[in-house]
């Protein structure tokens, strides 16, 4: 290798040969030279996985010569690992085995098949002799599995590999046995997992032995937490390697029927028999011999014996290992189908819910306050272990659960009644939000109330120090009132005139209590969600009473979390890793649910939209963050909730044959057919002015949006349009009934929608709306003078009416969840017309309508053909 | 062109339309091709009721039949699936079911049977998890909600049933006539098609020619249609909300489904809808798929209509039967089908128990589930290990030999008759036995007591005898 020999770039293959041999003579040590620095070595296997040097792959055009070259360097690089295994050194033997792991993965199938069989024999003398130390062995364990792993990727080879699997076993198997060691064990443990994923049925022939093994670990206490689990994972996995519906199902029974037996112990004295004996008369079944206890009779006496003495705290902690490994058992896939003995895992569930550590009066004087002590220390763990494991039941079911649905709600309403702890809280949240996500409408059905109202207690400890805003959500508001008390008081309030009294709400037009968290940030997060969980599912329930409650409850925490200043982050008790929530956290989830709240409202107008696109608008400011990133989001999804666009009736893929004009004049049909002049009239039901924009633009379709972009720019084209239309609409409408005015009302009203969206985006100052409403006032009077029957001052005229009047709207709108009423007193106004009598039902518009009606019986009658005159509706063609 | 080729490629997948009718076994079912028109599949041996057949998770077909012969009286439940449309699953059931029902995930079944009484399976197991009554008349149409947490069940005398599925399957409920969530009553003549939108929205139309909105959790009416004549049949384009009713005269009234309204029942008159004429019997059945409208009539006909231009593609025929049941299905079924047994299988289809689990006691329920999650299985598979009953069933009707089978079929039943019978019977001996313990043991019990009388009698005297003795002892001592 010259000085000189310089190669093209890095992606050369020539640059790879030279690197690896350069990091063979650095980095690796020697026979003679001594292990010089670990960190060495990471820095080495960083450098190869980038370059992947030992791939060995190029394009075929490459030289041989570099070829060659790499070959070569791969055969020294062996050469040197497989004289570092051969060392008597631990820490130079323990690098060799590393390494060799290392290769396993990295290089190239054609080397890899060619000499796995080598490697293997150079590994198994590790796991066999039980001279070495500890790093050597963890290390060739490791390395092993790499192997393993490797090999089942190659399913031609099954027969050679199971062969290499099952010496591998025994070995490992002793070494679970004897060694005392949590690290070779774990490193054990991990090999066995791989058998037993990769080559299942290599390890038949020592299931039990197998199981013994684990199951002595997993009992006989002494491991850590993470050790355990790692054993009950194990477990989990043992019956794959069978195969069969049989093993699974008598494992499952045997962790059980262990479970029971710990729990037995445990609760002694602590809970009613009659759990008990249900527990256990679904464990045995009559007739049936049960299996035999987990990992023999023997180990299971000296278990028995043991725990009887050993105190409650590692019987818990057994009991939850084991649960963890009835989860797994559940979530793992399994090759069929197996037998899930629901009923009684949701017993043992329920079971350990029931049990608080309180004791019953007449095993008082049977147990010590120090023994109460240590039960009610681990009651939370065990709760929380039952709650995963009833998590992972819903999860792995699915609907076939629907049998115990209702015995789960009555166990998860029981519960959240009870339990306080919010780790606990958030469990529970968790398992309600699967349970609403899993069954639906049905199911929100039966646990709506108990979610609102744990959700409002979570959420609003704000309510308590200033009672105005949240009043509406009092737990116990009367289920049959239309509106939440809240609402019609603040509606009150705007009624009375006093505008000014919204200016307190920030701008914003709600009042926002101070705030002062007291419930755990991600005790929150869970309550949001599940409450977002509730909504999704539960769109149909819109008339539920407390639907306005939740829609309010969310605004306002919304709202809120906005207000929030830096919040020191919070730790979880039982994830120490990481901090479980921040307050970014809290705003991602509230906005979540948020848009939820405002896209499940099939029919009305969410009544908080302003504010939540306000919001929604803020949160895309902080550029860079999740929050940003999901406004933008909301905002693209609320966009066709604004904006509706009435899409084509079909999509054009198939109308291959049509022309455009064609499918668009047809579309047209379809929008007004209701004129009577199409053949496609669809019957139409009156149509109902608390109904939703959606249905109303799709009626309308864009011809609503084209001519409010017209009368905004002060054309006169409309209103040609008008007079074009004219005679036609008169001819049509004059002998109609006033269901047709009002029909034609409506229209008009969903013309001041839009400009009322419009100025809702734009004016958040409620000074300025005040002032526009000042002068609605006086527009509205102007009304009846326009009747000059020249068009383009009533078209004009009444574009005033309805862009004024709005700011108006949008206040009270806001606060009373029925915005759209306003608009629809107006539209009634000018039915009035036509009529020359009016009752309003709102008083808001009730001064409006006291000088409308004036007016109206100054004029000369005949108003209707006018009042039709600048119907929008007309303006179509 | 090019854009037309994007849009071509995400059309998605072909569709097929399975028609079959009630007249006669010897009809069968026929597949066709929607877009090409080519028969791609024919079924012997299937007649069933209107709404006796649909589609399981697109793997199986799966039809009710009536036997029409009345010498047994039992009506049957056949699977097919699509690999091997040779093989059905023969489940026989306690009596005729006409309409069925499956949830969207294919675990539920449900079968109205014409007394009322309903039967709700599991079909990954085959068990029966519940019978009740459903309605007084006999059942004709059933529908799952959009999230199939609701049953809704609809009767000949215009009586709509609306059913949580989770109170009628809760296993401590064991009443067999749970009651149902709302009764929707308001039609005056039998429902002859129920349809379920997202938000729980329910339409129903009957022969008393009215089509009627719902919204069925809160049991309200929403909107009622008035048609001229009787409505036979609707479907309903779920995208754009069109609605479909099938008149008694062959023509279709095409209508948008507009459902803004929030409160109130509201009456809608028909003004001049679009028609589709060209059929000439009563519409039988109808369904829609992506692009087209397929409407089937009495007089044996089936047209598929473009919905853009409502103009016919096809016409089929099935021959001299009056089509009962039009079934969508998508064509890669069929295809991925063919080409099978490569995965291991992960959606299952058991015998459906004829009776529910004589050894009720719902202390000992298990429930079956595959752990691998059931979409992502694309293999399908009769699980034929339950029992060798079942296999026996399969054997004979793979020759379709639908009789031979039948005599089995009812061999087994007299015996599970009589294997009932005989536990009942014990179960009453034994009763009758433990009265005659008591009795025997009381008998005892008062011979005891006389006699117990007098040896304490006796013993008294023994102790005085005793007490006397030993006085004297003690009075010869000192």
């Amino acid at each position: 290798m010259a000085v000189f020999d310089h190669f093209e770039n890095m992606y050369d293959v020539a640059f790879k040969p030279r690197l690896l041999l350069s990091l063979i003579r650095d980095h690796l040590p020697d026979d003679s030279t001594p292990f010089s620095n670990p960190s060495n070595l990471s820095n080495l296997l960083s450098l190869i996985k980038t370059h992947s040097l030992l791939s060995e792959s190029f394009a075929q055009s490459t030289p041989h010569k570099h070829a060659q070259a790499w070959k070569s360097a791969f055969a020294s690089w062996l050469d040197r690992i497989y004289s570092l295994i051969s060392t008597t050194v631990p820490d130079k033997c323990w690098a060799g085995i590393s390494l060799l792991g290392v290769t396993c993965e990295e290089c190239s199938s054609e080397r890899f098949l060619e000499s796995y069989s080598l490697w293997f024999q150079k590994l198994l003398p590790f796991l066999q002799s039980p001279a070495d130390c500890h790093l050597v062995r963890v290390a060739a364990c490791a390395s092993m599995s790499d192997l393993f792993v490797r090999l089942s990727g190659y399913p031609k080879i099954k027969k050679d590999s199971s062969s290499c699997a099952v010496k591998v076993v025994q070995p490992t198997l002793k070494m679970l046995n004897d060694e005392n060691s949590e690290a070779v064990w774990d490193a054990a443990v991990h090999l066995l997992c791989t058998i037993i994923t990769s080559f299942p049925f290599s390890i038949r022939n020592h299931y039990e032995s197998v199981e013994s093994a684990i199951a002595l670990k997993l009992l006989s206490g002494g491991c850590s937490l993470d050790m355990l689990k790692k054993l009950a994972h194990c477990l989990a996995l043992l019956p794959k390697s069978k195969g069969d519906e049989e093993s699974w199902s008598v494992m499952m029974q045997k962790i059980l029927m262990l479970i029971n037996d710990q729990l037995n112990l445990a609760f002694h004295g602590l809970e009613e028999e009659t759990m008990r004996n249900m527990v256990t008369r679904l464990l045995f079944w009559p007739g049936k011999h049960p299996p035999s206890p987990l990992g023999g009779y023997v180990l299971a006496d000296e278990v028995r014996n043991k725990a009887s003495n050993t105190s409650e705290q590692s019987l818990m902690s057994n009991v939850s290992t084991l649960m963890f490994g009835c989860r797994m058992m559940l979530t793992n896939s399994y090759p069929v189908k197996v037998n899930v003995p629901v009923r009684l895992l949701l017993a043992l569930v329920e079971r350990i819910l029931m049990v608080n550590g309180s004791l019953p009066q007449m095993s008082l004087p049977f147990m010590t306050a120090k023994q109460q002590e240590n039960i009610c220390s681990e009651l939370p763990v065990l709760h929380l272990s039952s709650l995963e494991l009833l998590t992972a039941i819903i999860k792995a079911m699915g609907s076939q659960l629907l049998p115990h649905a209702a015995y789960i709600v009555r166990i998860v309403t029981k519960y959240f009644k009870t339990c306080e702890l919010p780790d606990i809280r958030i469990k529970v949240y968790s398992v309600a939000k699967n349970l609403l996500l899993t069954m639906g409408v049905g199911m929100a059905l039966y646990l709506a109330q108990e979610v609102i109202n744990n959700a409002f207690a979570d959420l609003s400890n704000i309510e308590h120090k200033n009672g105005g805003m949240l009043n509406g959500s009092n737990l116990n508001a009367s289920a049959g009132a239309p509106l939440p008390p809240g609402h019609r008081k603040r509606k009150h309030i705007s009624t009375n005139g006093s505008l000014q009294a919204h200016d307190e709400g920030g701008g914003l037009g709600v009042e926002v209590p101070k705030n002062c968290p007291l419930t755990p940030i991600s005790l929150r997060i869970a309550a949001l969600e599940t409450l977002e969980a509730l909504v999704t599912v539960a769109g149909a329930l819109k008339s539920e009473p407390w639907r306005s409650k939740v829609d309010s409850l969310l605004i306002v925490v919304a709202m809120d979390s906005f207000k929030e200043g830096p919040v020191s982050e919070e730790t979880s008790m039982f994830q120490q890793k990481e901090p479980a929530a921040t307050a970014t956290d809290l705003q991602l989830a509230a906005l979540r649910a948020l848009l939820v709240s405002f896209l499940s409202f099939a029919r009305v107008r969410p009544p908080y939209l302003a504010q939540g696109l306000e919001l929604f608008r803020r949160g895309k400011q902080q550029t860079g963050t999740k929050l940003a990133e999901f406004c933008l989001h909301a905002l693209l999804t609320l966009e066709v909730l604004i904006h509706p666009r009435a899409l084509p009736l079909v999509d054009y893929a198939y109308a291959n044959n049509h022309s455009f004009g064609e499918a668009n004049s047809n579309l047209q049909h379809e929008y007004f057919g209701r004129n009577d002049h199409t053949p496609y009239g669809f019957p139409q039901a009156p149509p109902d002015y608390d109904d939703d924009l959606c249905a109303r633009w799709f009626e309308n379709g864009n011809e609503a949006d084209v001519s409010l972009a017209k009368n905004t720019k002060h054309t006169p084209e409309p209103s040609e349009d008008c007079i074009a239309n004219d005679p036609e609409v008169l001819d049509s409408n004059l002998l109609e009934r006033a269901e047709m005015v009002s029909e034609t009302a409506t229209c008009a009203d969903v013309e001041m929608k839009t400009v009322e969206d419009e100025i809702n985006l734009k004016s958040d100052q409620p000074g300025e709306s005040v002032v526009q409403f000042q002068e609605s006032v006086s527009c509205t009077t102007n009304i009846p003078e326009a009747k000059t029957h020249s068009d383009v001052a009533d078209d004009n005229n009444e574009k005033i009416v309805s862009e004024s009047t709005l700011p108006h709207n949008e206040a009270s709108h806001m606060e009373s969840g029925q915005g759209s009423s306003v608009n629809k007193d107006f539209g009634l106004a000018f039915q009035s017309n036509s009529f020359g009598q009016r009752t309003s039902g709102s008083s808001i518009l009730e001064e409006f309508a006291l000088k409308f009606g004036q007016d109206n019986s100054l004029d000369d009658g005949d108003s209707f053909p006018d009042i039709v005159d600048g119907d929008p509706d007309s303006n179509s063609d | 062109m090019q854009q037309r080729r994007e849009k071509e490629m995400v059309r998605g997948e072909a569709e097929a339309v399975v028609a079959c009718s009630d007249k006669s076994m010897k009809i069968g079912a026929t597949m066709w091709d929607l877009e090409t028109g080519e028969k791609l599949l024919h079924i012997p041996t299937c007649a069933s009721p209107p709404f006796g057949f649909l589609c399981l998770r697109n793997r199986f077909l799966v039809a009710s039949q009536i036997n029409k012969h009345g010498s047994i009286g039992d009506g049957a439940i056949l699977v097919w699936p699509f690999n091997k449309p040779q093989q059905p699953l023969l489940n026989y059931t306690v009596e005729a079911v006409g309409p069925l029902c499956c949830t969207n995930d294919g675990i539920y079944l449900v079968g109205g049977a014409l007394s009322g009484i309903a039967y709700l399976w599991n079909v990954t197991n085959g068990k029966l998890l519940k019978t009740w009554r459903a309605h007084n008349k006999s059942l004709n149409c059933m529908a799952f909600s959009d999230d199939d947490s609701f049953l809704i069940s609809s009767s000949v005398d215009g009586t709509i049933c609306v059913w949580s599925m989770i109170s009628l399957l809760d296993i401590e409920e064991t009443t067999s006539s749970p009651p149902s969530l709302h009764c929707l009553s308001g039609h005056t003549s039998s429902i002859t098609g129920l349809l379920t939108i997202p938000n729980s929205i329910l339409v129903s139309s009957s022969l008393d020619g009215t089509c009627k909105v719902w919204d069925f959790i809160y049991g309200r009416l929403v909107q009622t249609q008035v048609y001229l004549f009787a409505i036979t049949s609707i479907t309903l384009h779920q995208r754009e909300r069109l609605l479909f009713c099938g008149m008694e005269n062959g023509t279709i009234i095409v209508n948008k489904l507009d459902i803004g309204l929030k409160e109130g029942p509201s009456m809608g008159t028909v003004a001049q809808p679009l028609e589709l004429k060209g059929q000439n019997g009563a519409i039988s059945a109808l369904t829609c798929s992506r692009a087209c409208l397929i409407s089937a009539s009495e007089d044996c006909t089936i047209y598929i209509w473009d919905i853009f231009n409502w103009e016919v593609i096809h016409r089929f025929n099935l021959q001299k039967g009056k089509v009962t049941n039009l079934v969508i299905v998508s064509r890669s079924a069929l295809v991925s089908a063919s080409k099978y047994e490569t995965v291991s299988n992960k959606y299952y289809v058991s015998p459906l128990d004829k009776y529910p689990q004589l050894i009720n006691s719902f202390k000992g329920t298990t429930t079956l589930l595959s752990l691998c999650p059931l979409h992502k299985g694309n293999q399908t598979c009769i699980d034929l290990r339950s029992s060798d009953l079942s296999r026996q069933k399969i054997s004979s009707s793979q020759k379709a030999d639908v009789p031979m089978s039948m005599t089995i079929q009812m061999k087994v039943e007299t015996s599970i008759k009589n294997h009932v019978l005989a536990t009942n019977m014990a179960e009453h001996v034994t009763v009758i036995n433990k009265q005659l313990q008591s009795q025997l043991l009381n008998f005892i019990q008062h011979r005891l007591l006389c006699p117990n009388i007098i040896n304490t009698h006796k013993t008294r005297r023994k102790k005085l005898k005793i007490q006397s003795l030993v006085r004297e002892e003690k009075n010869l001592k000192p």
